[in-house]
């Protein structure tokens, strides 16, 4: 461990069952048992990204908090991560306070997003991070556990805790984890944070306030045209111009006429953008949400649900067989938070 | 900094954090609310700026204010810009803040 003295308030407990009830007793958890965090193995975490127990790693000027590397070991030890995984879990830290993702807001409000880790680069493979079946549901540790730590960070040192901060009127399961990685491999395009500028061969992560993966499903057409138009189709049916972002996950089967006929990932942005266009009058009627605030396209003829090709995340993950995909929809619309993605330090 | 505590039990730590600094103080009571300006700060979500207005009705029609400042804020989930509340501090008495939701 980096210098420094742990500072956490420690409690004696007779055991490790007893520690669990604990945590319980204490509103410390997310209704699953968690992992008892002792002083060695927060020692053993904080070696692991060799940070000091009292480094700031994100601050929430709003709440007048800070995120110290000390709270984050403590909490992913009590998720079930391995020491391994504290560069993913640092980093997603740091990115979520930066100031255009708005943890404040995401994290108190009724909308009730999740907080997604999207992992990239060689780091996937070396922490076995899922992109592949069933990536959204239970399979691996590191999906589990990183995207678990992530929540219960935000309860316990953000403050966030449901029904007093956090006010979600529903949630979602992604509350509980929400990470996942891109199928780097099988894509034909540049993953994301490549897109946004950093190294192919570096490792990090996007962090996104996301609601719940909406699927659906496409097994009857034969051209990139007739997959690209159930996915606007989806788009359509759930989002609402707003200005936010919106990510698309595209499982293998899905991609297969579209890589055979030799979309671009800007191809599929740009054919998205302008086959989910509808007259300004069918988003009025829908009144999903802007008519609480200033309409931004009042007097415009045709509106995309993004505002921008360059507003759309698209990736390919999932498993191999099943024409599935799903839309991801931004906390609240999107106008109040933005992904944010990081390399992870000397990665 | 040991793991096993002497009568056999486990020491476990705090997973929480507060708030860096959870004083605040006061601002000082305006007193007699006749000739003073009164601010009013919404947060922009549906029907907040409305409840305020109906706020400011009230309060005008007891006391004899000087006139009312009304501002509001851009994006209801951020804090109110520096500025905003800069100028709704120098220019009123006192402020009355409104969340519609």
């Amino acid at each position: 461990m980096a210098e420094g003295q742990l500072a956490s308030q420690t409690f004696q407990v007779p055991d490790t069952v007893e520690a669990i009830e604990f945590y319980f007793e204490q509103g410390l958890t997310d209704g699953l048992p968690v992992v008892p965090p002792t002083p060695d193995s927060v020692a053993r975490f904080l070696d692991a990204v060799g940070m000091a127990p009292g480094q700031v790693v994100g601050t929430i000027p709003t709440r007048k908090r800070e995120i110290t590397a000390e709270k984050v070991a403590i909490n992913a030890i009590m998720a079930g991560c391995k020491p391994e995984y504290m560069p993913v879990v640092t980093t997603a830290v740091s990115a979520m306070c930066e100031e255009k993702f708005n943890l404040h807001g995401t994290s108190a409000s009724t909308a009730g997003t999740g907080h997604m880790v999207l992992v990239h680069g060689p780091i996937v493979k070396e922490l076995d991070i899922n992109y592949a079946n069933n990536l959204f549901g239970p399979t691996k540790r590191s999906n589990a556990t990183i995207g678990r730590a992530i929540r219960l960070i935000i309860m316990n040192v953000c403050g966030s805790v449901p029904g007093i901060l956090d006010k979600s009127t529903f949630g979602h399961p992604g509350k509980y984890s929400y990470c996942f990685a891109e199928n780097e491999e099988l894509s034909p395009w540049q993953p994301l944070h490549v897109e946004r500028g950093l190294p192919l061969e570096s490792s990090a992560v996007t962090v996104y306030a996301g609601n719940a993966p909406i699927q659906g499903s496409d097994h009857g057409s034969h051209t990139g045209e007739g997959i690209l138009n159930s996915i606007a189709g989806v788009m359509v049916a759930n989002g609402m111009p707003e200005g936010g972002e919106m990510m698309v996950v595209i499982s293998p089967e899905v991609l297969l006429h579209i890589r055979e006929e030799g979309w671009s990932k800007q191809d599929v942005k740009n054919y998205l953008f302008e086959a989910t266009k509808r007259e300004y009058a069918f988003w009025d009627t829908l009144d999903r949400g802007w008519s609480a605030r200033s309409d931004p396209h009042e007097g415009t003829e045709v509106v995309s649900v993004v505002d921008s090709p360059d507003n759309l995340m698209v990736l390919v993950a999932g498993g191999t067989a099943g024409g599935f995909f799903c839309t991801i929809l931004p906390w609240g619309g999107g106008t109040g938070t933005k992904s944010v993605t990081k390399q992870i330090p000397g990665m | 900094m040991t793991t096993e505590t002497s009568n056999g039990g486990i020491t476990v730590m705090d997973p929480r954090a507060g708030a860096l600094d959870a004083s605040a103080e006061m601002a000082p009571r305006p007193g007699k609310l006749d000739g003073k300006v009164l601010g009013l700060l919404s947060n922009s979500k549906l029907n907040a700026t409305e409840l305020l207005q109906m706020v400011g009705d009230m309060l005008g029609e007891q006391f004899e204010l000087k006139y009312v400042k009304a501002a509001s804020k851009p994006d209801a989930s951020r804090p109110a810009p520096e500025d905003t509340v800069a100028e709704l501090a120098r220019e009123s008495d006192f402020a009355v803040v409104a969340i519609g939701d």
